[in-house]
């Protein structure tokens, strides 16, 4: 559940994570800059598209939907309403009218939207996830200017989350085990009565990085020769063609958004 | 009407979410006041099983019953009351800021006045030498003193039934030993113990009944010396007899049993049988 | 002659005291031992006697990552320990720690063996041979692609192991190699342990010396070629395991156990009024079989 990363020898798999980085953020930023719906659709298709070329499996692509369904379903009832009686003017006469909240057709579009541009976001970062290696990872953040003592406590971070929760669980178990049932009455009360497994898992973590420090200097970290890399990063012709090609892309939707203001608006 | 057994299993099966079963029908019945000994390869299934007994994990077909009641019918607080379980690296569950309320909070779960409660936990302070210790904070303590704590936790909850889950790694000899004593106090004062153990060396003297778990089902059940004879059950299981049993065992041409659990045993059988041989050997003229 | 690999002397430590007004006490008060290069040495003792710190003491971790304070003499390969901060010793010092999961930190097994070569500035093409050579030795190769994570108990040890070795140090500390581990997993350990004995003297890059803190007396007696048990800040007994597992009075007092064999030993030759000698079931039934078998027909 945790790790992402499927290995495999795709096209994209193998480019350059600092490629993939600006892919990302390229995207990123033309979704959230460009809100007509087939635009943003055709996008997000295009990412299945280009993962599945990747060889990810299909299961994977469900889990992400499946984990984005709550908030997609939230934003789908709830954006609508706050477009048309907060947002710009909405186009068309209420549908429906509610004291001080609004229907309108203009304000479902912008609510389908908006749930677009929420899973294309969700599918662009969730995709780097699947198809670059964490270390490769790491590497390109650092290679592009990250100190890599940053990088480290990234990859550590994200290597330990399944220990964290694995100790949260077992935890809670033997707390179980001692008669401990927790109440949830409100929040605050739950969050004190879940004490016992909370500090017993604060605890277990401190001795838990205390002890991976140690492995750490015993392994050389913090050795004053400078660190070598194994599998160093290349950036091919291949990255180079990519990279030209989103941006191209993303001139090109830029140009059409505001140049043209073509697709400025949901529909 | 006979009195139902303490633990029970009646074709269990389970697995984790849509994995396949970690445990396949498996059939286990715990008489009130028995030792039994859990062993098996790592992934067997044993901690599985032993979680169903609280409550922790519900059977995905069967079922499962402490003292003739389901479990699936009561929640793990309601069990607690009836099973004392010790996880593996129990230390772990140590969140308290004095070792006296450490000790408390199992009883005070259970929902006992407060003069019960502390009744109790001096009484499990004082079994396990930590009266000196009481208000001292747990999580600082040594390790063989954090599982001290851990012991009297359980043992201030006062439960008719006793899971223990790998008691003895970890520990050195001394601490071992106590735990050994106190496991053999606990079988004489008429509770039920089901250990789940590789420490067959250490577990199995103490021991009535032992039984081996292999992919998720019972393949050796009785006595312990019984179940050690069956060597080929055990190496498939990925069980190792203790250095004395094996000895025993390469001695059976020559007469020994090669069911012996102890030194004291091998010794006793062996200079018996060194005895007999020798008064059996013609007298010289 | 050969070389004097570890040598103490005097060797007192103490943990920083965990709150300002408690006092520190000295954990290892006057320990003294020297090593020479090629020894097996077993290190046994009750619980919280100073075994581990020894093992951090050995790599340089304590005092230098763990506070604390330390008086005598400690030269590990040559080194002065005082003045050497773990990453200075790395290459000649490497420690295995009692858990798995806290040394085990990257998210293949390739790269788990890699990261200390690279944190030393190894050349890249220098590490590829050392992580496959590594790999080889303790049997994982075939995993190299696997996350760490999903190792089972046994393929964990192995893996800590060969991340070591692919370092080439010149002493191997092993804190608790086999606690916690079914049998199958012990099995491959004390496989790989062999493994590594086997390629000692043939390869000038395999550690000679092995410090090894375990509490399994039969393991000690399977690969120690010397044993010392730690008991109240110093050794209080060194010699051959043969000979140490017999001093079953000093051995229990230092709450350290026996193997099982030993205490047969000991107990049989009481009682049969002939010194017997054996350490593991085989050398038992050498010896006691043909007592069963020949105590008829002696005139």
């Amino acid at each position: 559940m945790f790790d992402l990363y499927v290995p495999r020898s795709s096209w994209l798999h193998r480019l350059d994570p600092r490629t993939k980085l600006w892919g990302v953020l390229l995207i990123t930023l033309a979704a959230l800059l460009i809100p007509h719906l087939l635009l943003l659709a055709g996008l997000l298709i295009a990412l299945h598209l280009i993962l599945l070329s990747a060889q990810v499996p299909v299961a994977r692509l469900r889990w992400v939907w499946a984990r984005m369904a709550p908030l997609t379903l939230a934003i789908l009832l709830l954006q609508p309403f706050f477009s048309a009686s907060f947002g710009p003017a909405a186009r068309g006469a209420p549908l429906l009218a509610l004291g001080p909240l609004r229907l309108t057709v203009g304000g479902i579009l912008e609510g389908i939207s908006f749930a677009l541009r929420a899973n294309v976001l969700a599918v662009v970062t969730t995709g780097l996830l699947l198809t670059t290696d964490q270390g490769r990872l790491v590497q390109g953040l650092v290679r592009l200017g990250l100190p890599y003592t940053w990088g480290l406590t990234f990859s550590l971070a994200l290597r330990y989350l399944p220990t964290g929760y694995g100790l949260f669980v077992s935890i809670r178990e033997a707390q179980q085990a001692r008669g401990w049932q927790p109440e949830a009455r409100n929040f605050l009360q739950r969050a004190r009565a879940y004490l016992p497994v909370l500090v017993a898992v604060i605890i277990a973590a401190l001795r838990l990085s205390d002890a991976l420090a140690m492995a750490l200097a015993a392994r050389g970290f913090g050795s004053p020769r400078p660190r070598t890399v194994w599998r160093e990063i290349r950036f091919t012709g291949r990255d180079w063609l990519a990279v030209g090609l989103v941006t191209l892309l993303f001139v090109g939707l830029m140009g059409l958004r505001f140049g043209l203001g073509v697709v400025a608006r949901p529909w | 009407m006979a009195d139902p057994p303490a633990l029970q299993a009646q074709a269990l099966w389970f697995g984790y979410d849509d994995d396949p079963p970690v445990l396949r029908g498996v059939d286990l019945e715990v008489p009130v006041g028995q030792f039994l000994i859990l062993a098996g390869a790592n992934g067997s299934g044993k901690t599985t099983l032993v979680k169903h007994f609280i409550g922790l994990l519900r059977p995905r077909q069967g079922r499962v019953l402490v003292y003739g009641q389901e479990t699936a019918t009561r929640s793990v607080g309601e069990l607690a009351h009836w099973v004392g379980f010790l996880f593996q690296r129990p230390e772990r569950q140590i969140f308290s800021p004095t070792v006296r309320q450490e000790v408390a909070f199992g009883p005070h779960n259970l929902g006992l006045p407060p003069a019960e409660v502390e009744e109790r936990v001096e009484a499990a302070l004082a079994r396990f030498g930590l009266t000196a210790l009481a208000d001292h904070p747990p999580s600082v303590l040594s390790y063989g003193l954090r599982r001290r704590v851990t012991l009297a936790s359980v043992a201030a909850m006062d439960p008719p039934i006793l899971v223990l889950d790998e008691p003895t790694v970890g520990l050195d000899r001394r601490a071992t030993e106590e735990t050994l004593g106190w496991l053999h106090e606990m079988h004489r004062q008429g509770r039920t113990l089901l250990v789940v153990t590789h420490n067959l060396a250490d577990l199995l003297p103490l021991a009535q009944r032992m039984v081996v778990l292999q992919a998720g089902r019972v393949v050796a059940d009785g006595p312990p010396r019984q179940v050690l004879t069956r060597r080929e059950v055990l190496q498939e299981a990925g069980l190792e007899p203790p250095p004395i049993t094996r000895l025993a065992q390469t001695l059976r041409p020559q007469g020994m049993r090669g069911d012996s659990l102890t030194v004291d045993d091998f010794c006793q059988e062996f200079l018996q049988r060194l005895g007999s041989r020798q008064s059996a050997a013609p007298v010289a003229h | 002659m050969t070389d004097i690999v570890i040598r103490l002397q005097g060797l007192r430590f103490a943990y920083p005291p965990l709150s300002p007004d408690t006092p520190a006490t000295w954990l290892l008060d006057g320990l003294d031992l020297t090593v020479e290069a090629g020894t097996f040495l077993g290190v046994m003792g009750a619980s919280g006697v100073g075994k581990t710190t020894l093992c951090r003491i050995l790599a340089g971790l304590a005092p230098h990552l763990t506070g604390g304070w330390l008086e005598g003499e400690v030269w590990v390969a040559g080194r002065d320990v005082r003045h050497s901060p773990p990453p200075a010793l790395a290459d000649v010092v490497g420690i295995t720690f009692q858990e798995v999961e806290n040394q085990l930190f990257t998210m293949s097994v390739e790269e788990e063996v890699a990261w200390g070569l690279e944190a030393q500035g190894v050349p890249p093409a220098e590490i590829g041979r050392r992580v496959e050579e590594a790999l080889a030795t303790v049997g994982l190769l075939a995993h190299r692609h696997r996350p760490p994570s999903t190792l089972s108990g046994g393929e964990q040890r192995r893996l800590a192991l060969a991340v070591v070795l692919a370092m080439r140090p010149a002493i191997l500390v092993l804190d608790e190699p086999i606690s916690g581990l079914d049998p199958l997993g012990r099995r491959e350990v004390i496989q790989a342990l062999k493994a590594l004995r086997e390629r000692g003297p043939h390869d000038r890059a395999a550690p000679t010396t092995i410090v090894m803190v375990e509490s399994d007396p039969d393991v000690i007696a399977a690969f120690a070629d010397r044993v010392v048990v730690l008991h109240q800040g110093r050794i209080a007994l060194d010699g051959p395991p043969r000979w140490l597992f017999r001093q079953t009075e000093a051995l229990r007092e230092a709450g350290v156990a026996s193997p099982q064999m030993a205490h047969l030993a000991d107990r049989l030759s009481r009682a049969l009024e002939v010194p017997l000698d054996f350490l593991t079931p085989r050398e038992a039934h050498a010896v006691l079989s043909p007592l069963l078998q020949g105590a008829a027909g002696d005139g």
